[in-house]
Order: C-alpha cells, then sequence, then structure tokens
C-alpha cells in the first residue's frame, strides 16, 4: 500500500473512531446527567414530602393545643357556671317562700342542669383524654370502648400484645384519636353489629387491624370523608401506611408505623 | 418491513449469484430500513416531533430515493446521495431522542430502555460510517485493497452496532411497555 493510499485508510479509520468516540462520550454524558437529575429529583421529593410530614404535624398540633383550650374552657369555666348555677337553684329550692309548683320546677332544673354537666364533663374529657396521658394508650382505648360496650350498640372486641408498653405522646394520642375515628365511622355508616381491633408490635413497628361487619366502603361510592381524610393525615404525620381493605366484608384497616422513627 | 429486508437481503444474495450487480436491492434495502427506522422513532419521539412530521420526512425521502434512482445515482449505480441523505436524517432522529430523554427526565434507567440502544446502535453506526457515505463514490474508485480495507471499518462499525441492536431487543422484550 503506498503512503497516499495508507493517509487514505488512516484518515477514514480515525473519523469513524472519533466518530465512535463522540458517539459514546455524548451517550454516556447523557446517561449520568440522567442518573444525576433523577437523584436530584428524588432528594427533592424527599425533602417535599418531609415538609409536608411537617406541615401535617403542625396542623393536628395546632388542631390538639386548641382541643386542650376548649377542654380547659369546657371544665373549668362552663361547668362551673353550670355547678355554681345548681347551687344556686339547690338553695332556692330549700327556702320556704318557694310554692310546691316552684319547687317541682327548681327540682326538674337541676336535674337538667346535673345533665348538662355530665355532658360537658364527658365533652370536656374526650377533647383531652386525662386517661391517656396518665396511664396510656391501652388504657384510654379499653376507656374509650366502654360506653359502646355498655350501651349494647357495638360488640368491641380489643386485643392487643403484653408487651406493648407507652410511646411517645404524640403517638398515643394520634392512635388514639385514629381509633376513635374508626369507631364513629363504624356506629354512624356501616350498620356493623361487631367490630374487632387489634393492636400489636411485630419487629419494630406498631400494627393495627381494625374490621366491622359491616356494609363496607368501596372506593367507588363516594369521596373519602373528613373523618378518613384525618386519620391519613395523623398517620402520615407519624411517617405511616394507612390500608384500607375494600376486598372483603364489611370494612377493615390496617395502620403500620414504624417504631424506629421515634428514637 | 423486518421481512421485506429479510427477503431484500436474499435477494439480493441470489442476484449476486446471477449478475455481477445486485446494487438494485441495496437501492431498495436503504429505503426499507429508512423508512422502518423512522416508523420505530414516530413511536418514539413525539412529542418533541409529532407522527404527522415523521411521516412527512418518509415521504419526503421515499420521493427523494426514487429521484435519485431515476436522476441521479440510478438504480445499477452506488447509492452514495440516498445513503448519504439517510445518515443525515437518522443522525437527526437518534440525537432528538437523547435531546428528549434530558428534558423529559422521565426514567430512572436509561440503560433498561429498548429505545435508548436503539437510538445509541443508530448514533454509533450513522456517525463512524459519515466520512465513509460522504465519500463514497471517492472510495469507490480507489485501489481493491484500499476499498476493502474501508469496507472493513464498515463492517467492523456494523458488528457493533448489531451487538447494541441486539441489547436493545433484549430489553424490548424484557419491558415492552416502557420501552
Amino acid at each position: 500500500m503506498g503512503s497516499e493510499e495508507s493517509d487514505i485508510v488512516l484518515i477514514f479509520l480515525s473519523s469513524a473512531l472519533i466518530a465512535v468516540a463522540l458517539a459514546g462520550i455524548l451517550v454516556a454524558f447523557v446517561v449520568s446527567y440522567q442518573k444525576r437529575m433523577a437523584r436530584q429529583n428524588l432528594k427533592l421529593q424527599q425533602l417535599e414530602n418531609e415538609k409536608q410530614q411537617d406541615r401535617l404535624r403542625a396542623t393536628i398540633e395546632g388542631q390538639e393545643r386548641e382541643r386542650e383550650r376548649l377542654a380547659s374552657e369546657l371544665h373549668d369555666g362552663i361547668g362551673s357556671l353550670l355547678l355554681g348555677l345548681k347551687f344556686h337553684l339547690a338553695n332556692q329550692q330549700r327556702s320556704s317562700e318557694v310554692s310546691p309548683e316552684q319547687k317541682a320546677f327548681l327540682i326538674e332544673a337541676c336535674e337538667q342542669l346535673e345533665k348538662g354537666m355530665v355532658s360537658v364533663r364527658r365533652l370536656s374529657h374526650d377533647l383531652l383524654p386525662a386517661t391517656l396521658q396518665s396511664f396510656g394508650l391501652i388504657e384510654a382505648i379499653k376507656e374509650c370502648l366502654e360506653p359502646l360496650q355498655n350501651a349494647g350498640v357495638l360488640q368491641l372486641r380489643f386485643e392487643c400484645s403484653e408487651t406493648l408498653g407507652r410511646f411517645p405522646s404524640e403517638v398515643e394520642l394520634a392512635m388514639l384519636r385514629v381509633i376513635q375515628e374508626l369507631i364513629q365511622n363504624t356506629v354512624k355508616h356501616s350498620q356493623a353489629t361487631e367490630a374487632v381491633l387489634k393492636l400489636n408490635l411485630e419487629d419494630r413497628q406498631l400494627l393495627l387491624d381494625y374490621s366491622d361487619n359491616g356494609i363496607g366502603w368501596s372506593k367507588n361510592d363516594a369521596k373519602p370523608g373528613l373523618g378518613l381524610k384525618n386519620i391519613d393525615s395523623r398517620v402520615q404525620a407519624l411517617n405511616g401506611t394507612f390500608e384500607v381493605d375494600t376486598t372483603t366484608n364489611g370494612y377493615s384497616a390496617k395502620i403500620t408505623l414504624n417504631t424506629e422513627a421515634w428514637k | 418491513m423486518l421481512w421485506a429486508i429479510g427477503l431484500n437481503g436474499v435477494l439480493g444474495l441470489w442476484a449476486e449469484t446471477q449478475w455481477t450487480n445486485n446494487l438494485p436491492f441495496f437501492h431498495s434495502y436503504i429505503l426499507i430500513e429508512a423508512l422502518f427506522l423512522i416508523k420505530v422513532f414516530s413511536f418514539l419521539l413525539p412529542p418533541i416531533i409529532s407522527k404527522r412530521n415523521l411521516l412527512i420526512v418518509g415521504a419526503i425521502f421515499t420521493l427523494f430515493w426514487i429521484g435519485n434512482v431515476l436522476f441521479f445515482d440510478g438504480i445499477w449505480a452506488n447509492p452514495a446521495y440516498i445513503r448519504l441523505a439517510e445518515t443525515v436524517i437518522m443522525l437527526t432522529l437518534a440525537t432528538v431522542w437523547f435531546y428528549k430523554v434530558m428534558k423529559e427526565q422521565k426514567h430512572l434507567s436509561l440503560t433498561r430502555l429498548f429505545s435508548f440502544w436503539l437510538s445509541t446502535a443508530v448514533l454509533i453506526f450513522y456517525s463512524g460510517n459519515l466520512l465513509l457515505y460522504v465519500f463514497n463514490n471517492f472510495v469507490f474508485y480507489q485501489a481493491r485493497h484500499v476499498f476493502v480495507v474501508i469496507w472493513g471499518i464498515h463492517a467492523f462499525v456494523s458488528i457493533i452496532t448489531y451487538l447494541i441492536y441486539t441489547i436493545a431487543i433484549i430489553w424490548a422484550l424484557k419491558n415492552p411497555i416502557s420501552s
């Protein structure tokens, strides 16, 4: 091969190699750029999720503070007023200047006041469950279920593992609210006669399983109400998962919280 | 279209045994190959380039092919012009695909996509052979041993391309929807 022919071959060979190398560099650049952007997007998504959780937590904390304030107002303010009024009416009742009809009226008024005071105490207690703070989640759940079981409205079975113990106060409060909401949904909407609530600790996860034998809820029927959205928000704020099973008869929900996240 | 390419190849080989010049089958191969790749890219490139626009590109290429056969190179000559036109179109389409992927940032792992490997193969094949297609007629009239070496480079690039096509097909079979 002459030198000119060699030059021609060399030009074609080097141009082919350079072109293929450039193409390879372009491809490698695109792949690495894509990976970098994917990592960045993932980071942004994580930050966004954290922000949302913080927002949820702040909203829930605000709600609980408001409930605390209302509970305090009800108990100390309205409760005291009603008690004062009751004493006043009771005193009037004992007066010799009061006619029998007026006495009967005063007795009935005191009874109505007593009922009002019981309602206010119950409302105040529901807003700020003292049992939760003092004795923990299990006792608070039992206290919550007792009136329903006594009234015979719903057969509620509560099962929990022996080694449950205490959890951070915000977790216990959130779980109590979630359980209250689930039970309320069953009582109001499901037409169920039985419900089962299970609370267990497995593999560093707090598992709440709830089910009833009612008419259930289909995602196609209606948009989730405020109650379900509240449950979702509370569980999200604790970085947990909330699953609803609409395939079986009745309604069942499963909440999973990772206990490692609380340390 | 794949069957057409296969049949064209078989006929081309048969024609070589019958006559000295089987270049008409090379002309038809280029047309079928280009239209096939344009059809494939018409699924991958929207919305950057719409299917309608790619259809127009295919139609213009076909008209140019007909014109080249009738008026420029002719059916019995080496299809230099049409090969060059095909190279420009394919390099553009492959580059546009990479641009689209960078813009959309939809896929986490590009190397698992059939379209990635296809575009890489097209980019490597046509860029590696670009100078050859530009100076096709020049090469044609060189001494035989020079001709053989230069087309040997083409053969090497073709082998790389078909290996990458194979990877593309494997990923197409694994992920038929996301590709």
